[in-house]
């Protein structure tokens, strides 16, 4: 029997999908009521105790997104989505801000913990990171917070931001990514509830590795988290980002908004492994991740840099992206998605080269299986200033078995002669051979799929930071369980 | 027809005109299903991904009439000079005067329109891949509505023609609309090299909106090399469709430089095991030029292999899009596909849109694209100077080199050297000497 | 008691017969030379003896260790001890040299109930099995053949060979493509694994190989069944009147 259609009937007779994080917490819950209108943003900005200019932005989002069609462009398709049938707020009602880690709820401890994420402030074994921790609508704790606060780090929920330092919120939110930018982030300008908000100060190298680990809990709740990270001139930080939802049969919608700056000649690292809950083989549950996230380049010589590691969702539509202002910024997006069953993923980036000598990598390897789709959709636009500007793209897409489909649609615009964009793409399977080789050895095939599909990604994976590459890498074969062997 | 719509679609009036008087035989049928298919989809816009790069505003509100006139001479220095049979076609009708007729070998035959048979009819059957949206081909659809003649062409089973034959295809006169339409029929085994030209008679500023379809039975083997070569301001609009059977052999070629608008669009089936298909061509652009090549190589059947190269060279204001699209059906396992694009930029203000894509439904294949965007590496000009080459020398033989890396891939050597000729000529009168 | 055992093997690749009956034992820490003309079904074979599919056994029976080898899947097969040096090792991207090794060599010990092994523990081995045989390591820090040269994929089988330790190693054409001092490195490093409990059965068209892997038995294939058998004398005696006597279609 080929590979392939062995494939095929393990996929079909695979059971229930092994998605160790599908739990629920069991936690009393304050809640706003269902649907969405102007009353309802008014309710979570109150919960949020913010300022009036802050419920005005959100008003302002909220009129204009009524104004926006939902974007049909992308190669997903999906059940539509009831706006009016969601829970836009949902908190543990044991929260009532704790001060510190003693005071959160020991069932959300227990959450976390379960999670592979220990709220203690601990060493761990490679290095110090510091956890936000985002359950449902509201951060639950912040890590470290004093030895980041010591050095001049702010790292806190972006509720607390914008009460304790609304002007750089102020001078910052809504600048990369605009309020009417697109239907999905239009719509988390108006209800975003908590995330994670990041200012290194100029010169700081910060030394830990910041994280925030957002959890989905309750039922038919959309999260739209909300993350912003300023690196200041000459500064340095490295931000990690996890999650998970509980193993539900209907769709739930996370719609987050992500925005960075670097100043001159700073650096922000942004590393994701995302791995909320697919759904089941046939599609039925699993999240919509509709997410807008976008790097501005502002200062000379400054970088940012995308690596994410996409294995969840149902639906997910993503393009995070670096707009290259700044003369010698260096724009990066270094991507694994892995499709199998029923999930659809339409990710890329796009990298907009306005500055002078900008330079872009964009690395993508697409895996496909089951009865997946899975589209790289990609734009490299160079500017007519961006005299010297260059990019290197490769799409490389690998399949497994044939009821699947892998796709590559890039978009390569300039207008500058001086610039050099190159773009490579390739599709192929696993071949006979390899798999042969590897059983050959002793290897079992689900181990030597797991190897090669490994091997496939480590241009990526070398990208993350360490303490994300193991989990990530022993994902990538969970994601991919069932599909041969 | 669609009476919601306040204003009418361009050209809507004209179709109308050219409807008067007309009986409703078989092609006023046809009309009138291309015109409901024309109107169901619209004018396209920038929302049509398709004509994402490429904006017809300038062609769609400009007011041209329908040509009447169909005499005029050929410009020989236009055209692909090649000493073999030509059929011509003025604003979009046979001209038997100028054609060659005669001289067509024996095994191949040319049908008017009138007379065409039962199964003839069936070549101009849709050209939509499917009713929905996206396989939508506005242009295509107005084609149909608005052809007034055809050149039909079959060339029987086994044939094999050593001479090519040359399709000229001439716009003559001003501020005209016509609508060329071109089947060629290639029978089972048989083989056959094209050229087709198109050119205008004068400085005249026209509209040329064809459609070109060429059937491959199986075995059969095709040359098809286009030169457009249309007038400074005209438009050039084309769909080329061709269906490829089992093991036949489609070679394709198009060197793009006239008019002021262009869009060669290349449509590619292929339905048989063992078929090979090349799409290929090259596009120089100056002045303020829009150059656009738009592909889509379908794999339908197992074990076909497509490769495909495009070049282009834009200098001044000109704009070049290159959109191709490999296709792979899940049936379609152990294909083989390549595509190439590369753009050259010389100028400030010349601009490049390019998307290549990859569209794949079945595992076990092997796809590759790429695309660069640059300019002259100046580490191979300095090579050459620290030869003793002088800067613009070595430009332009670096240009040269470049454009005829593309045409290389043409499979007829006479052909091949004609285009080169051509391409050289035009960098020549473009590029290097002009003012 | 034979360590493999074949009897009256039929073997079909794409529906066609290759093998027509093949018959032949192996003892424990023998050496077995099967030689023949190319299309004779040598590596047809070996990739039926390592359970490769499509490789469909029509008839026959072949016992290993006493188990029906052809229960067992390809993966199985290996960690029951059989090792194929591939005539075309293949290419691995991405998947680091030492990281493939492990996981092979973890296989194996879970297969056969042991804890795997702990990382420096095996490094360790790895290096010592490497400098027994002369060669470095470094192969192992590259992905697995990416980018090297034949010699260093014959290379590289001979060392995951030292560090697998099969009881049956199958070398498939190992010469093939191998200037003369590849070929004595290689050879080398084979009779350093030899061993009492290491039995071989080497594949090969030529006999300079046998020069310096000397065979306790020789075997000619052709046309899928096993025409003669002999000591080492036969492979010269093939060396010197080549396989014309064997060229006519069998009876």
């Amino acid at each position: 029997m080929s590979i392939s259609s062995e494939t095929v009937d393990q996929v079909k007779g695979l059971e229930a999908d092994k998605y160790k994080y599908g739990f629920v917490t069991d936690i009393e819950m304050e809640t706003a009521p269902k649907g969405l209108n102007e009353d309802i943003i008014r309710f979570i900005s109150e919960k949020k105790e913010e300022p009036d200019w802050m419920l005005e932005w959100r008003l302002k989002a909220y009129r204009h997104w009524l104004t926006m069609k939902e974007p049909n462009w992308a190669k997903v398709g999906y059940k539509k989505i009831d706006y009016q049938d969601l829970y836009y707020y949902a908190a543990p009602k044991s929260m009532d801000r704790p001060k510190s880690l003693d005071e959160v709820d020991p069932e959300l401890l227990k959450t976390y913990e379960k999670l592979g994420i220990p709220l203690k402030e601990q060493e761990l074994l490679s290095g110090v990171v510091a956890v936000d921790a985002v359950f449902d609508s509201v951060s639950v704790a912040t890590t470290y917070k004093a030895k980041l606060t010591e050095m001049g780090v702010i790292f806190c929920s972006i509720s607390e931001a914008v009460r304790e330092y609304p002007d750089l919120v102020k001078k910052y939110l809504g600048s990369v990514v605009p309020q009417s930018d697109n239907y999905f982030s239009a719509l988390n300008c108006a209800v975003f509830t908590d995330g994670s908000f990041v200012y290194v100060p100029k010169g700081l190298r910060c030394p830990m590795e910041l994280s925030t680990y957002f959890r989905i809990n309750a039922e038919n709740t959309g999260q739209f988290e909300r993350t912003m990270i300023i690196a200041d001139e000459g500064s340095y930080v490295s931000y990690l980002e996890g999650c998970t939802a509980p193993q539900r049969d209907e769709n739930q919608l996370h719609a987050a908004v992500v925005e960075l700056v670097a100043l001159k000649d700073a650096e922000i690292k942004y590393s994701t492994v995302q791995n909320w809950y697919p759904g089941d083989e046939n599609g039925a549950g699993g999240i919509y991740n509709f997410v807008t996230k976008r790097g501005a380049c502002r200062g000379d010589n400054s970088k940012i840099s995308w690596t994410q590691v996409e294995t969840g969702s149902a639906v997910t539509w993503k393009y995070p992206s670096c707009i290259l202002q700044g003369d010698n910024s260096v724009g990066e997006f270094y991507s694994v998605a892995i499709t199998n069953n029923a999930q659809q993923a339409d990710t890329g980036t796009k990298m907009i080269h306005l500055g002078k000598n900008t330079r872009s990598t964009i690395i993508s390897k697409g895996i496909s299986a089951g009865k997946a789709d899975n589209t790289y959709r990609g734009l490299v636009k160079i500017m007519p200033k961006a005299e010297g500007a260059r990019n290197f793209t490769q799409c490389d897409s690998l399949l497994i078995g044939n009821s699947c489909g892998a796709h590559t649609v890039p978009y390569i615009e300039s207008r500058n002669p001086t610039a050099r964009v190159e773009h490579e793409a390739t599709t192929s399977k696993i071949s006979e051979d390899q798999m042969f080789y590897c059983q050959q050895r002793g290897l079992s095939p689900e181990a030597a799929v797991s190897l090669i599909v490994n091997g496939f990604c480590k241009e990526v994976m070398k990208e993350l930071p360490m303490e994300f590459a193991v989990e990530a890498q022993k994902l990538i074969g969970i994601s991919l369980e069932g599909s041969v062997g | 027809m669609n009476i919601q719509q306040s204003s009418k679609l361009p050209f809507e009036e004209l179709i109308a005109e050219s409807f008067e008087g007309v009986t409703g035989d078989w092609h006023h049928e046809l009309c009138k299903r291309g015109l409901q298919n024309y109107v169901d989809v619209g004018w396209p816009g920038a929302k049509n991904e398709s004509w994402k790069y490429t904006n017809l505003n300038k062609l769609g509100s400009h007011s041209f009439s329908i040509a009447k006139d169909y005499s005029t001479a050929i410009p020989e220095d236009m055209i692909i000079p090649l000493d073999c049979p030509r059929l011509v076609l003025v604003n979009g009708v046979f001209n038997s005067e100028l054609s060659d007729q005669k001289l067509l070998p024996e095994g191949i035959a040319l049908t008017p329109l009138a007379n065409l048979s039962d199964y003839q009819k069936t070549f101009f059957d849709d050209l939509r891949l499917g009713k929905e949206i996206k396989y939508a081909l506005p242009l295509a659809s107005l084609n149909t509505a608005m052809f007034s003649d055809a050149l039909v062409l079959e060339l029987a089973e086994g044939t094999e023609l050593s001479s090519p034959i040359h399709i000229i295809s001439i716009g003559s006169g001003s501020q005209i609309t016509f609508a060329p339409r071109i089947v060629v029929n290639v029978g089972k085994g048989a083989k056959l090299d094209v050229i087709e030209s198109h050119v205008g008679a004068s400085s005249g500023m026209y509209f040329s909106n064809s459609v070109v379809q060429f059937n491959l039975q199986d075995g059969a083997k095709v040359g098809h090399y286009k030169l457009q070569n249309e007038s400074n301001e005209s438009f050039h609009i084309s769909l080329t469709k061709v269906l490829i059977k089992e093991r036949a052999f489609y070679d394709n070629f198009t060197i793009s430089l006239g008019g002021i608008l262009s869009r060669n669009e290349i449509q590619a089936h292929i339905t048989g095991s063992g078929a090979e298909c090349c799409v290929n061509g090259t596009y120089l652009g100056a002045g303020s030029q829009h150059i656009d090549n738009t592909t889509l190589i379908e794999h339908i059947a197992e074990g076909s292999c497509s490769r495909e190269v495009f070049k282009g060279v834009l200098g001044d204001r000109a704009r070049g899009v290159f959109q191709g699209k490999i296709l792979v059906h899940p049936d379609a396992q152990k294909t083989d596909g390549y595509q190439m694009n590369r753009a050259m930029l010389l100028s400030d203000q010349a601009e490049i849109n390019s998307k290549p894509e990859l569209e794949i439904y079945a595992d076990d294949v092997r796809c590759s694209h790429g695309a660069t965007v640059g300019e002259l590496e100046e580490e191979h000009i300095f090579y050459l100077r620290a030869r003793g080459i002088d800067r613009e020398r070595a430009r332009r033989m670096l240009i040269g080199a470049y454009i005829s890396d593309a045409i290389d891939e043409i499979r007829n050597t006479g052909i091949r050297s004609s285009i080169q000729g051509v391409a050289e000529n035009w960098l020549k009168h473009n590029l290097y000497e002009k003012k | 008691m034979a360590l493999l055992s074949i009897k009256n093997l039929h073997a079909t690749v794409g529906g066609k017969e290759i093998l027509k009956g093949i018959n032949l034992e192996l003892g424990p820490g023998e050496i077995h030379a099967v030689m023949g003309p190319n299309g004779s079904g040598k590596s047809t074979l070996s990739y039926v003896l390592a359970g490769r599919e499509g490789y469909d056994v029509a008839k026959g029976e072949i016992v290993f260790k006493d188990k029906n080898l052809l229960d067992l899947e390809a993966d199985e097969r290996a960690n029951e001890g059989i090792f194929l040096a591939f005539q075309y090792p293949v290419e691995v991207p991405g998947v680091v040299g030492m990281t493939f090794l492990r996981e092979a060599y973890n296989a194996k010990l879970r297969y056969s109930g042991h804890k795997e092994a702990d990382a420096m523990e095996f490094l360790k081995f790895v290096r010592s099995r490497a400098k027994t045989l002369n060669m470095s390591d470094e192969m192992l820090k590259r992905a697995v053949n990416v980018g090297f040269s034949g010699g260093e994929k014959k290379r590289n089988e001979i060392l995951q060979m030292a560090v697998l330790e099969p009881e049956l190693a199958i070398l498939d054409e190992t010469d093939s493509g191998l200037d003369i001092d590849a070929l004595k490195l290689v050879s080398e490093g084979v009779n350093k694994l030899r061993s009492e409990n290491r039995s071989m059965l080497i594949i090969t068209h030529y006999q300079r190989l046998l020069n310096y892997i000397q065979p306790d038995h020789v075997h000619v294939l052709a046309h899928g069944k096993i025409q003669r058998s002999g000591g080492k004398e036969l492979a010269l005696e093939l060396e010197a009147n080549g396989y014309a006597e064997f060229s006519g279609e069998a009876a």
